[in-house]
């Protein structure tokens, strides 16, 4: 998307925030430099060939941006927000970028334009099974466990009992093909 | 809070048990709504080690900004 929309002067970048899932095999941030070493892992296993930031140890850009894991925030030329999400959806991002150089054109064409303000909820995808697989691949055991802890204490046993299911599915698929290949 | 707790707070060792306290289910008190101006704030591109600043970014144009992490 950063690629198809460089023409419009649109930029995308990453902001590697901290560990959501810490675990033993891969810890949470200690140090700056191992902050920005795990950005540069990022960078890596995922491909990334948006510019990838950090912002300090403690967090301030994150904190201020809401400190969610997976957001997705899209800044105007003017330094206002225009939108805002509390999960990243490319299909929603794409969205976004098209109406903001919509807007481009109907100035240039000295059009009148109006702010107006949407509230919206959509859906995602949550591929449970893969996510769990991830945590087990990564970070490891430890970051399964605490997950599913954490969703008995907040959502309850069944909420709890799916996890655990889907962990179990996720194991039961890398002792069958050892290459983690959901 | 010191620097150092603020980071360790931050930088929790355990995901935290209890969701709805931990900013899990919602954005943090205090973050800004679309209209409003946007925080700015100090970046270190991990690549050059170079510091810019965001509103460096948003004013060369519109600025997508995707957050995440490994886990």
């Amino acid at each position: 998307m950063a690629k198809e929309f460089a023409d419009d002067g649109v930029q995308f970048i990453f902001l590697y925030a901290r560990e959501a899932h810490p675990g033993d095999n891969k810890p949470h941030h200690s140090s700056m430099e191992q902050k920005l070493q795990y950005a540069r892992d990022f960078v890596e296993m995922w491909s990334i060939d948006r510019p990838m930031y950090v912002d300090d140890l403690d967090g301030p850009v994150h904190k201020a941006y809401g400190m969610l894991p997976n957001m997705t925030w899209i800044i105007n030329s003017a330094g206002q927000i225009v939108y805002k999400a509390n999960w990243t959806d490319h299909r929603t991002v794409k969205m976004a970028v098209e109406q903001l150089i919509a807007e481009r054109d109907l100035r240039r064409a000295k059009a009148r334009i109006t702010p107006y303000s949407i509230e919206w909820q959509p859906n995602r995808e949550n591929p449970v099974v893969k996510f769990m697989g991830g945590l087990y691949d990564v970070p490891g055991e430890r970051a399964v466990a605490e997950f599913i802890a954490a969703h008995r204490k907040t959502n309850g046993e069944e909420a709890a009992t799916m996890i655990q299911r889907a962990a179990d599915e996720a194991l039961k698929l890398r002792q069958a093909a050892p290459a983690g290949d959901d | 809070m010191d620097e150092v707790s603020a980071a360790e707070e931050y930088n929790y060792r355990s995901f935290p048990l209890d969701l709805d306290g931990s900013y899990f289910k919602g954005f943090r008190d205090g973050a800004p709504r679309p209209g409003q101006p946007a925080p700015d704030g100090e970046l270190t591109n991990a690549m050059s080690g170079e510091r810019v600043k965001l509103s460096d970014l948003w004013r060369q144009g519109h600025l997508v900004i995707e957050f995440g992490s490994i886990t």
